[in-house]
């Protein structure tokens, strides 16, 4: 690929990425190829091919062998045992960790109660004003950082 | 079968507040090895389990 070319993919790959969460952040829900294509106007095949390289970046994870959005950290598209209650609206988080991004990430208060799919226990985690006013229970890491994308959805 | 790690939600709330707060920038970039690294330090999270290398 010549560097004009590389330059002009890269410019498409940081709107679309950035589309994409700005839909979730305003829906809750990860937007379809064909939702980007209408909001860029670019082609549904363009924004696809957008997908898989944002996927391969590792800045999006698609849903296997499919275009649908899986996760767009810290969002999950698809219902997860973490639930953020946000002043704006609820999301999905992919874990724990995820569930604390969603807050920082926005600026918002959010409350998530959540059971630990480990060991059940409940986890109960608020934000309000920036703080950490109620915290109970711990975060449990199975898989050590440099792991993280061996296995994301296990991760 | 990885034992993990455990941290307390303080721990992981300040880990939050520096991980992800750029996400929603036009120029957001996965982070290198170097930075992740020192995010962790800065909250404390050290030791094998949180070593990159």
């Amino acid at each position: 690929m010549n560097s004009h070319l590389q330059q002009e993919t890269e410019t498409l790959d940081r709107a679309v990425r950035l589309t994409i969460y700005r839909h979730l952040v305003d829906t809750g829900e990860a937007p379809a190829a064909a939702d980007i294509a209408k909001v860029l106007n670019i082609s549904q095949l363009i924004a696809e091919k957008s997908y898989l390289r944002l996927d391969t970046a590792r800045a999006i994870v698609l849903a296997p062998s499919t275009m649908n959005i899986w996760m767009a950290h810290p969002f999950s598209a698809v219902p997860t045992p973490y639930r953020v209650q946000t002043g704006k609206r609820p999301y999905w988080a992919n874990c724990a960790w995820d569930a604390l991004n969603i807050p920082a990430l926005l600026g918002v208060d959010a409350q998530t109660v959540a059971h630990c799919p480990d060991c059940g226990g409940v986890l109960t985690m608020t934000i309000r004003g920036g703080q950490l006013l109620s915290a109970e229970g711990v975060i449990h890491f199975a898989v050590p950082p440099r792991r993280f994308w061996e296995n994301i959805g296990f991760t | 079968m990885m034992r993990g790690d455990v941290i307390s939600v303080e721990q992981c709330w300040a880990l939050a507040k520096i991980w992800d707060v750029d996400r929603l920038r036009i120029d957001w970039r996965r982070k290198t090895v170097e930075e992740i690294e020192a995010i962790f330090d800065k909250v404390g999270l050290r030791g094998p389990f949180w070593s990159l290398r």
